[in-house]
This record gives C-alpha cells, sequence and structure tokens, in this order.
C-alpha cells in the first residue's frame, strides 16, 4: 500500500530540492552573489539531505520492518537520492566547486520520480531473495555514482563552452577545472561501473535460474538488453583515458547519455512485465503481493 | 589638529623625477629628520611607492608657527587644475588627472608650511625647487583625509583597483610608527584608511578581475587543468611578449618549459635570462653539420625549431608570440599530431600580430584557443567593470572620511575642553588663595564685601581672555564670528553685528579697561 506520509513527504522534500537548484543556477550564472543565497542553498540542501535520510529510516522501522529496508523501488530512490546529495556536497567542499548547480536539478528530477513512485506506481518487489538484495542494492548504489558522473558530465559541458566561448574567466571561476572535472567523471563511473557489474551478475544469476528465470532467451530482455548498454558506456567512459577517442566532451556526453539509459532500464523494469520470447514454457515473474506465485 | 599631505605621483611627474624623490626605509629618516626640524614634534608619515612619495603631515594648529587657520588651502605655484573638493572620480587608468591629484592653487597658509617642506625636499634630493613646485600636490585638513583614502583602496593608482597599494600604506605606516614619529592624529586617519580600503575593496568589485593579458592567461589555464607540475610549457618565440608570458606561466611550476624559435641563439638568451639553462657556456653549436642538439636546464630549456611537431605533441600549454608573417600552426598540420597526442586538451595562447596559430585550430576537440583580441577584451571588461564601481567606492569614501574627521574634532574638542578646565581650575585656584588670605585678616562685617569682590575678580579673570579676543588686538580674525560663538556659547540673545563693530570695539575697550581696573583695584588695597 503506498504511504501517504512517504508520499507527501517526498514532495516537500522535491519542492525545497527544487528551490535549492534554482538558487545554486542563480548563483551559477552571477545573478546572485551574495553569502545568504549560498547559506540558504547549502541549508536546503541539508533539510533534504536529512529528510531523505530520516524518510528511509521511517519506512524501515515502520513501514517495510525488515532486516533488508529495500523491498520497493521508493525505499531505492530514497537512498539514493540521499547519498546522492551527500556526496555531492563532499564532492564540493573537497575540490569540485560549482557541482551542485548540475547536480541538485538531477537530485529534484530523482524526488519527483520517487513521489510518483509512492504515490502512483507504489509495488513492493516481487523476489525477495538474498540475490534480489544484493541486485537492488548494488543497482541504486551504483546509479548514485552514475548521477554524480552525469552532473560532472554536464559542469564539464559547461566549462567546456563557456571556454570556447571565450567567456570572462571570471564568470566560470567558481566552477572547478576541466581536468579535475573529467578526474571524477572517470572516478565515478569507474565505482558505479564495479557496482553495476555486480547488480548485473546477480541479475542475471536472477533472471537465468531458479523461479526468477525469465526463459531461454531471458537475454533478450528489454531491461537486460538495456542494462548491458549502460554497462557498455560506462566501460569506455572509465577508460576515456585509454580510449582517448572518447576523451573531453565525449565522454561527459556518455555519462549523461548512460545515465538516461540507466533511467529507462529502471523504468522499463518497474513498469513493464517480463514478456518471454516463449510464452508455452515461461514463468512471468512480476507478481504483486497477495497473488499465488506459480 | 592640521593634517597636510605633500606629494608626487605618476600623473604630475616623470619617471625620472620620481625616481630621485622614492624614498627606501634604508634612506627615508633624513626626511623624518628634516620635517622635525622644520616642525618640531608634528606627526609624519611618508610613502613612498614607484608611482608616488606622499608625505603627510599633522599636528596641532600652534606647532606650524599659526595659532588662526583660514579654510583655504596652499599656494604652490605651477600648473592650475579644477578646485579641490569632494569630487567623485572620472576613471583614471589611462593617465586622466582626477581633480583630486593634481596640482592646484590655494590660499596663503597653506602655501607657506608646503613652500618650507618642498625646499627641505628640493635640497636632500639635489632637485630644483622650482621644478619640484610644478609637480607636488598639496592637500590639507578633509581633502588630505580623502586623498589618503582614496590612495589605499586603489582609487588613485595607475591600474585602477590595484591591491598591491594598501600593503605599501600599510608598511609605510607601521615604519612610521617604529620612527615614532605617528601620534595619535596620523594613527586615527590611517588607521580608518586602512579599514575603509578594506571594505571598499569587499563590499565592491574594485579590485576584481584581470588586468593584464598574462593573468588572464594564467585564469584560462587554471579552469583547463588542476596542476601543473605534470605538464610542459611550450613557448615559441622569443620576443619581450614572449618573456612577459613566460614570467607568469613559470609561476606555475610546470614540469618542463622549453623554448623554441626559428633564431636559436635568441631562444638561447632568454633561456639564461629565465634561468632555464645554466649558463653562457652551454651554446647551441650551429655551425656544424647536422641538427643542433637541445639545451636543457633542470626545467626546460631550448629546442631547434624544427622539433616543433614532436613540442607540440608533448606540450599541454603552447605560448606563441614570433613575428612571422604566415601561421606557423595550421590545422593541416595539426590535426595528425592531436591523434598522436591521445587527444589530450592543450591550451593555446597566441599573442603575436599577425597570429601564429590559425583559427581552425582552435575549433578542433580538446583545443582552447585564445588569441590577443580574446585576453585584451576580458581585460577591458575589467577595467569597465571597475570604472562602474567608482561612485560606490566614492561614496563610502566619502562617509568614512566624514567619520574620521568627526573623530579627530571630537577629539580635539576634547582635549580643548581639558585644557579650558585645567585654566579655569587654575584661575579659581590662584583667587581661592588669596580670598583664603583676604578672609583671615578680615572682620566679620567685611565678608560680603570681600565675596563680592571675588567674584568679581574671578569673572573678570574667566572673562578677560575672549574679551581680549573680541576686542580684535591679536587676531585678524572677523568679529562677527568671535561675537557669534561667545553669543552660542553663552547663550546670550543679542549677537554683534558687523557694522557695528566699531561701537563694539569701544565698549570693549570701556568693558578691558573697567576690567582692568576692577583687576588692578583689589590688588592695590591689598
Amino acid at each position: 500500500m503506498p504511504d501517504p506520509i512517504t508520499t507527501i513527504g517526498l514532495a516537500l522534500l522535491a519542492g525545497l530540492s527544487l528551490t535549492a537548484s534554482v538558487l545554486a543556477v542563480l548563483r551559477l550564472r552571477r545573478l546572485g552573489t551574495s553569502v545568504g543565497l549560498r547559506r540558504t542553498q547549502f541549508s536546503l540542501t541539508g533539510l533534504c539531505i536529512s529528510g531523505t535520510a530520516g524518510l528511509f529510516i521511517y519506512r524501515a522501522l515502520t513501514v517495510t520492518n525488515r532486516w533488508q529496508p529495500l523491498v520497493s523501488h521508493v525505499d531505492g530512490l530514497l537512498l539514493m537520492s540521499c547519498l546522492f546529495a551527500a556526496t555531492v556536497l563532499f564532492v564540493q567542499r573537497a575540490r569540485l566547486k560549482g557541482l551542485a548547480a548540475f547536480a541538485l536539478p538531477l537530485f529534484t528530477v530523482i524526488l519527483t520520480w520517487g513521489v510518483c513512485a509512492s504515490a502512483w506506481t507504489y509495488e513492493r518487489f516481487a523476489v525477495r531473495t538474498l540475490w534480489m538484495g544484493a541486485h537492488s542494492v548494488s543497482l541504486y548504489l551504483g546509479s548514485l555514482f552514475f548521477c554524480v558522473a552525469a552532473a560532472a558530465g554536464g559542469m564539464y559541458l559547461y566549462v567546456q563552452h563557456s571556454l570556447h566561448r571565450h567567456r570572462d574567466p571570471a564568470a566560470i571561476s567558481r566552477l572547478a577545472s576541466l581536468e579535475a572535472i573529467e578526474s571524477l567523471n572517470i572516478r565515478t563511473a569507474t565505482i558505479g561501473f564495479s557496482l553495476l557489474t555486480l547488480g548485473l551478475v546477480t541479475g542475471l544469476i536472477m533472471s537465468s535460474t531458479g523461479s526468477t528465470r525469465l526463459g531461454p532467451q531471458w537475454w533478450f530482455q528489454p531491461k537486460i538488453v538495456l542494462s548491458v548498454m549502460v554497462w557498455l558506456i560506462y566501460a569506455i567512459v572509465m577508460n576515456v583515458r585509454y580510449a582517448t577517442a572518447f576523451r573531453g566532451s565525449r565522454a561527459a556526453w556518455l555519462s549523461i547519455v548512460g545515465l538516461v539509459l540507466l533511467m529507462a532500464t529502471f523504468v522499463i523494469a518497474m513498469a513493464l512485465p517480463d514478456a518471454p520470447i516463449e510464452p508455452d514454457n515461461m514463468q512471468v515473474v512480476w507478481t504483486t503481493i497477495g497473488e499465488a506465485e506459480p | 589638529m592640521k593634517i597636510i599631505m605633500l606629494g608626487l605621483n605618476h600623473r604630475t611627474a616623470k619617471l625620472a623625477l620620481r625616481e630621485r624623490l622614492a624614498f627606501t626605509s634604508n634612506n627615508v629618516q633624513p626626511v623624518y629628520d628634516g620635517v622635525h626640524q622644520i616642525f618640531p614634534d608634528v606627526e609624519r608619515v611618508v610613502l613612498s611607492t614607484c608611482n608616488r612619495t606622499e608625505l603627510y603631515v599633522a599636528g596641532p594648529v600652534e606647532r606650524f608657527g599659526q595659532h588662526e587657520v583660514p579654510s583655504a588651502n596652499g599656494t604652490l605655484g605651477g600648473s592650475v587644475s579644477s578646485a579641490p573638493g569632494a569630487q567623485p572620480l572620472q576613471g583614471n587608468r589611462h593617465g586622466t588627472s582626477p581633480p583630486h591629484s593634481a596640482p592646484y592653487q590655494g590660499g596663503e597658509w597653506g602655501g607657506r608650511i608646503a613652500t618650507k617642506l618642498i625646499e627641505y625636499l628640493a635640497d636632500l634630493c639635489q632637485v630644483d625647487v622650482g621644478e619640484l613646485a610644478e609637480v607636488l600636490v598639496n592637500h590639507e585638513g578633509e581633502n588630505a583625509v580623502r586623498h589618503l583614502f582614496q590612495v589605499a583602496s586603489g582609487l588613485d593608482s595607475m591600474i585602477l583597483g590595484e591591491p598591491q597599494i594598501l600593503g605599501q600604506v600599510k608598511r609605510a605606516y607601521e615604519d612610521a610608527k617604529q620612527r615614532n614619529t605617528v601620534g595619535p592624529g596620523l594613527h586615527q586617519v590611517f588607521q580608518h584608511a586602512i579599514a575603509t580600503s578594506k571594505q571598499v575593496r569587499s563590499r565592491t568589485g574594485i579590485g576584481k578581475g584581470r588586468v593584464s593579458v598574462g593573468s588572464v592567461a594564467i585564469d584560462l589555464a587554471r579552469k583547463i587543468f588542476e596542476r601543473f607540475n605534470d605538464k610542459v610549457v611550450v613557448c615559441i618565440g622569443a620576443g619581450e611578449m614572449a618573456k612577459v608570458m613566460l614570467r607568469h606561466f613559470l609561476e606555475l611550476h610546470p614540469a618542463r618549459l622549453w623554448l623554441t624559435n626559428r633564431s636559436l641563439d635568441r631562444a638561447l638568451a632568454l633561456a639564461q635570462t629565465m634561468r632555464l639553462v645554466p649558463s653562457m657556456e652551454a651554446q647551441v653549436d650551429t655551425e656544424n653539420a647536422g641538427p643542433p642538439a637541445a639545451v636543457t636546464g633542470e626545467l626546460g630549456g631550448v629546442r631547434p625549431f624544427k622539433q616543433l611537431d614532436d613540442l607540440l605533441v608533448e606540450a599541454d600549454i603552447v605560448l606563441t608570440s614570433t613575428g612571422a608573417p604566415e601561421p606557423i600552426i595550421t590545422a593541416k598540420r595539426f590535426k595528425p599530431l592531436m591523434r598522436r597526442r591521445h587527444h589530450r586538451p592543450l591550451f593555446m595562447v597566441d599573442i603575436a600580430l599577425p597570429r601564429d596559430i590559425e583559427e581552425a585550430v582552435g575549433s578542433m576537440s580538446n583545443v582552447y584557443l585564445n588569441n590577443l583580441d580574446h585576453l585584451q577584451s576580458v581585460v577591458a571588461r575589467t577595467y569597465e567593470q571597475r570604472r562602474d564601481q567608482l561612485q560606490a567606492c566614492d561614496s563610502m569614501i566619502t562617509d568614512a572620511v566624514r567619520v574620521c574627521i568627526s573623530e579627530i574634532e571630537h577629539r580635539d574638542i576634547s582635549q580643548m575642553i581639558k585644557a579650558l578646565r585645567k585654566k579655569l581650575h587654575a584661575i579659581g585656584g590662584s583667587e581661592h588663595e588669596r580670598f583664603v588670605r583676604k578672609i583671615s585678616h578680615a572682620t566679620p562685617d567685611e565678608l560680603p564685601k570681600l565675596v563680592e569682590e571675588h567674584s568679581h575678580r574671578l569673572i573678570n579673570k574667566v572673562l578677560h581672555l575672549p574679551m581680549k579676543a573680541l576686542g580684535g588686538r591679536n587676531t585678524n580674525a572677523p568679529l562677527g564670528d568671535y561675537a557669534s560663538v561667545l553669543s552660542r556659547l553663552f547663550e546670550l540673545d543679542d549677537v554683534s553685528q558687523p557694522n557695528d563693530a566699531n561701537e563694539d570695539q569701544v565698549e570693549s575697550v570701556e568693558t578691558d579697561k573697567s576690567i582692568k581696573a576692577a583687576v588692578d583695584r583689589p590688588a592695590a588695597k591689598s
């Protein structure tokens, strides 16, 4: 059952995040340079991080009440968004100033997605096995690093565009250098790739064996195909210093495209039932709570 | 307290004269001593930079040999510009003369003081007095304070908003403090100047942005690369502009810095100037057959122009400033090199005219090309933005000057009140002694008369000095001013009119006589 507290909480947090995003963009465009604006933005971001963490813990203790709290897409999005915003704040303070202007809008999108997932498409994961637990945790954690990589990709393109247009360097003085952004992109893509690999392997194990089996041509399921495409894209991004043809803006675009494909994978995995290629001897994996398993 | 500024700067005097009046902490003591000899016990601070030498002197009026100080400023002779006063700056990047910083004429008093100082400075620095008087600027009072505030904030600098001047003002002030030539007056003024300068810089954009092509190039390089200790810089060309750019990029401490030029000797000479190669003996042998070897030092060195392609492959940053009539780096030449570079980002700065690098090279992926136009437009924008801040800066300085002057005046007044109290207590004390002596021998019947006499004497003694001033015997000031001050101070109903001066003078003389008579009468009795 959808939990109204989760839905309302996510909606409020999405609103706060949207405000923080607007402030971050204003500061980026140097339309607002006051210290008060900066403090407001950081306060709102901090509030959103606390809010998402609080909601996740609330759900873990009251709604799901299990040792493994990721039982629905909403839980995954909450975990992902909280860690994503915290990671961005940490990275920004350390070396990469200005990342918030590119990450906060993404954060808002994730929270809004969470509102939809909570209010209209709420569904618990049908499969509750150890493999599923490992699969979902690694996928969501991997996704958060891909989100950071995509934000870094956006920032790279913005700085590069400003340099090519010969804008006043003072206008981008708050932003990190291209080398630093590329380095972040590679590192986050590497971590995300490792986690995605783990998620893929566990997913493949689930797809091809036991009661979760998708059929003999499980490898042609849309979510499998898209997942492998995402895997390939980030394999290139994390090796861009060697796959030099993709260096620079191409790697940045790949990070962004990879995230879009990843989100599409999630949507397809959550929204569409897996259609076996040969229907007569396949089990339908998607069940809802209360339906008898075949 | 009176404050005087006397000095010259880059607008009023040429470099040859400025350098003769430039002082360091090692040779400035004679200036301090000289001012002390001319005006004993006045406060003094000497500010001497490459673009200005200014002497700030402050002290009570009487230490300058005057008792009355009109508001007009001193005469210097020489060229005349606009009148002094709190006028906003018009922008001074290209050497135009804002009103506050040009020589001007004024009244008599300040001119006498300035003349003494000019004569001393001319003698000390072996400069013609007339020549010096032509270029010196003189400010007094509020104008002197305003000038210092503007100087400290960088509004009077050759490069508008430059930050170094604040450090120079601080050092001059600290140096003077160590020489014990700073008193409460200049202490207050300089502290206010430093604080105001910091506020002006933090609240306006007067110091923001870059004002040289080299520093803009560095900023752009920092937007591309995070670290430079693993980067290779290649400089093509060996002229003055190349030298300027090299100086900037050496500050980034790159891993290697290579110079190349068609004329290897010139490149070698530049490399030795920049200390990239160890000694003059390490010459490239250009007379032998075969390609000349590279000359290397710890940081880099010189390589033959034939190796340009290899250098472009190795380089992360390329600076070009040759006199070549045609581009030396074309898109056709560079495209295959990009593959050899593994598409590593490349930052190129082309400050040659005509350009050394074809524009198409800048359109390639991961190549960031900036030419002279791009860099100069950033500098021009910076100056424009700084000029836009002048009004805001001037407004802040006006407020700060007002506060500073008010504090000085309050301090002066409080000291004056202390002195007045002391004087009146002294009068009261001596009359008290006399009265005590008198009543010790008096009978009870004589007491009322003695008390009345004592009161009269006290009043007459207290009024003696202002009456004397009102009589106009020892002052050239207008009588009406004193009369109106007295009327205000003592809350009198009637104020003396200037056309009644004769009548008032007669009355004051009579009053003086009666005062004298009253004072003398008890003395005669005793």
